[in-house]
């Protein structure tokens, strides 16, 4: 507090002159610009969601002549002709298979691998860290040669443990980075504890030392589902039979079947989008905060 | 009694580490070494291998290399897809380092509703690319489409253009759609950058009759500087991964007109839709892909280094 001010305070007579005399001088007109920027963003990120949600309640006729309009009633027709044409249910449920299962492996078998990494001083440690780590920087799609070779030599393409063993590879070197910091900063002292008790080093980790590691677990296989669910390169040339399809190739096919009838296509993508934004809603602030602090993928 | 028991337990343990080690570490290394290590190497190799079908039959040099730069249609197919590909990636940093920027510092004012704000902004980044891709389609669609409608009805009707469907604009379109769904990163990111300071600093700098613009030169901008090249290196690998994006919005050949062909497109073709040396030719187009990436994330790095110094 300066002298100025206190010299200055008796001069304002009323407590609320004071205060806004305070506020007012630099940011009121910038925070007002500031606001609608904030606010109008806010509406281009979501007017196009928001149209298509409204136009996957209208039948096709009508947003034709009108495109943008509330719908005058409950039309579930589009909604009908896309959950049964578009085999919606099954698609949905292997891409829950695939990216589900596939992110649970890839964070379980990478915490084993950081684990040890960052706690036993295992030999050639190191080399295999940034053999793993390599992994983030590599444009994974460009190696897809060798990969469906190796797949059609042991009968994995089209199979759907082919491509949940590749989701759970492709998992690792995410979820190495993020666990071996995770890893490495756990107290000595509970390891050795533990192992005087007689524990052995694996029953001393997944009794004592598995619990204190379980926020960062369930963040990393969130932010490994993600990813996954939305897959689609991969999929796409691993998996033969439509009915083993995940969403992102189901997607691109029942567009390609129903180019001209619109209003299924627009309850298309509300049903394929629908189960990652709410998984988005319930984890918010996870995500963000994932996102925020280098949980970047 | 109490020595003993210490030599056999560490005996033991010595014995065991090893052994928990493999136990540990081999599930991740053999997934990770057979899916994504193996096929990465294996490509590289690949690119220099004459192939008939798919075997191998002898070592073909730079052929591969050589075929890729000179036989029609790969080499002027691949010139104008690397081309397009860097357009979209100087396009998209520059729309979101800016944008990702402006949004970060307004945010910082707006206590109560920023966590809600921040969610919208990064809600498109949740969607797979495919939806996003299709969305975009609908909804610049010049039959029904919404933004044709809504232009015709305030009277800018000749401001619409089917920026999907013309092959001048489609590039430009598909990187500002890309930026509309990745914005929220940025945003975050820096965000998060100028949270690591204490407000106190900002009001400090005020004191002193910093202007706005000293203030954005001396304290914001360093320190957003390395989350910028971070954000730059990230965007430039995606940008090199790019194909879900164009390929709902103009399919394998890159529509309209190859305006939107990349070179994941174009890989994909040579790699999985071609004839002949096909994978010969597919391996060497994916060496040469890695080779631009490590480049440009090689000179980022020393870049920062410098960049350390001045800014």
């Amino acid at each position: 507090m300066s002298e100025e001010s206190t010299i200055a305070a008796p001069r304002k007579n009323s407590r609320a002159h004071k205060r806004r005399a305070e506020r007012q001088p630099y940011r009121k007109p910038g925070q007002s610009i500031g606001r609608v920027v904030v606010w109008g963003y806010a509406c281009i990120a979501l007017a196009p969601l928001i149209l298509v949600l409204v136009n996957s309640f209208r039948p096709t006729a009508d947003f034709v002549s009108n495109p943008v309009g509330f719908p005058t009633h409950l039309y579930l027709d589009n909604y009908k002709v896309a959950l049964s044409q578009g085999n919606f249910f099954a698609i949905i449920s292997n891409s829950l298979l695939y990216a589900g299962v596939g992110a649970i492996v890839a964070t379980f078998i990478s915490v084993l691998a950081a684990y040890a990494l960052a706690r036993w001083n295992v030999r050639g440690g190191s080399v295999i860290v940034i053999i793993f780590l390599s992994g983030l920087m590599i444009p994974i799609q460009y190696s897809a040669l060798p990969l469906f070779q190796e797949f059609s030599k042991f009968g994995l393409v089209d199979s759907r443990i082919g491509i949940i063993l590749f989701y759970a590879a492709s998992g690792v070197p995410f979820s190495t980075y993020v666990l071996l910091p995770f890893c490495r900063q756990l107290p000595k002292d509970l390891e050795d504890a533990a192992m005087l008790d007689g524990a052995s080093l694996g029953s001393a980790f997944f009794r004592v030392m598995l619990p204190l590691l379980r926020p960062g677990i369930v963040a990393v296989a969130m932010f490994n589902f993600m990813p996954l669910w939305n897959q689609f390169f991969y999929p796409l040339i691993l998996l033969r039979s439509p009915d083993k399809f995940p969403i992102s190739v189901g997607l691109t096919s029942f567009f390609g079947e129903h180019s001209v009838d619109f209003g299924p296509l627009f309850a298309a993508l509300v049903v394929s989008a629908v189960p990652l934004v709410a998984i988005f809603m319930i984890g918010v602030r996870k995500i963000v905060d994932g996102l925020a602090t280098g949980g970047v993928k | 009694m109490l020595q003993s028991t210490a030599t056999m337990h560490g005996v033991t343990t010595r014995w065991s580490r090893h052994a928990w080690a493999a136990i540990f570490i081999l599930p991740a290394a053999l997934i990770y070494g057979a899916f994504i290590f193996y096929p990465l190497v294996a490509t590289v190799v690949w690119g220099f291998l004459e192939w008939n079908g798919t075997s191998a039959v002898s070592f073909a040099g730079f052929g591969n290399f050589r075929t890729l730069f000179t036989l029609y249609p790969f080499n002027t197919q691949l010139f104008s897809a690397v081309l397009h590909n860097i357009v979209f990636f100087l396009l998209s940093i520059i729309v979101q380092l800016l944008f990702g920027l402006i949004l970060a510092v307004l945010l910082r004012a707006r206590a109560k509703s920023r966590v809600f704000l921040q969610a919208i902004y990064t809600l498109p980044f949740m969607m797979s690319p495919i939806i996003v891709g299709y969305l975009w389609n609908l909804i610049l669609n010049p039959i029904f489409g919404p933004v044709y409608e809504a232009l015709h009805a305030t009277g800018l009707g000749n401001l619409y253009a089917p920026w999907l469907g013309q092959s001048s604009t489609a590039l430009v379109t598909l990187s500002l759609i890309s930026s509309w769904q990745s914005i929220g990163l940025p945003m975050l990111l820096f965000y998060a950058a100028l949270s690591t300071i204490p407000s106190e600093i900002y009001e400090a700098a005020k004191m002193d009759g910093c202007t706005g613009l000293q203030t954005f030169r001396w304290i914001i901008l360093p320190l957003v500087a390395p989350t910028a090249a971070v954000l730059t290196l990230l965007t430039f690998v995606a940008s090199f991964n790019l194909f879900d994006l164009p390929y709902a919005v103009g399919g394998v050949n890159g529509a309209p007109n190859g305006a939107l062909d990349v070179a994941g497109l174009l890989f994909y073709r040579l790699a999985f839709t071609g004839t002949g040396n096909g994978l010969g030719v597919g391996s060497a187009m994916a060496t040469m892909i890695g080779l631009i990436l490590l480049a440009f994330t090689t000179a980022l790095l020393w870049y920062r280094r410098l960049a350390e110094r001045w800014v």
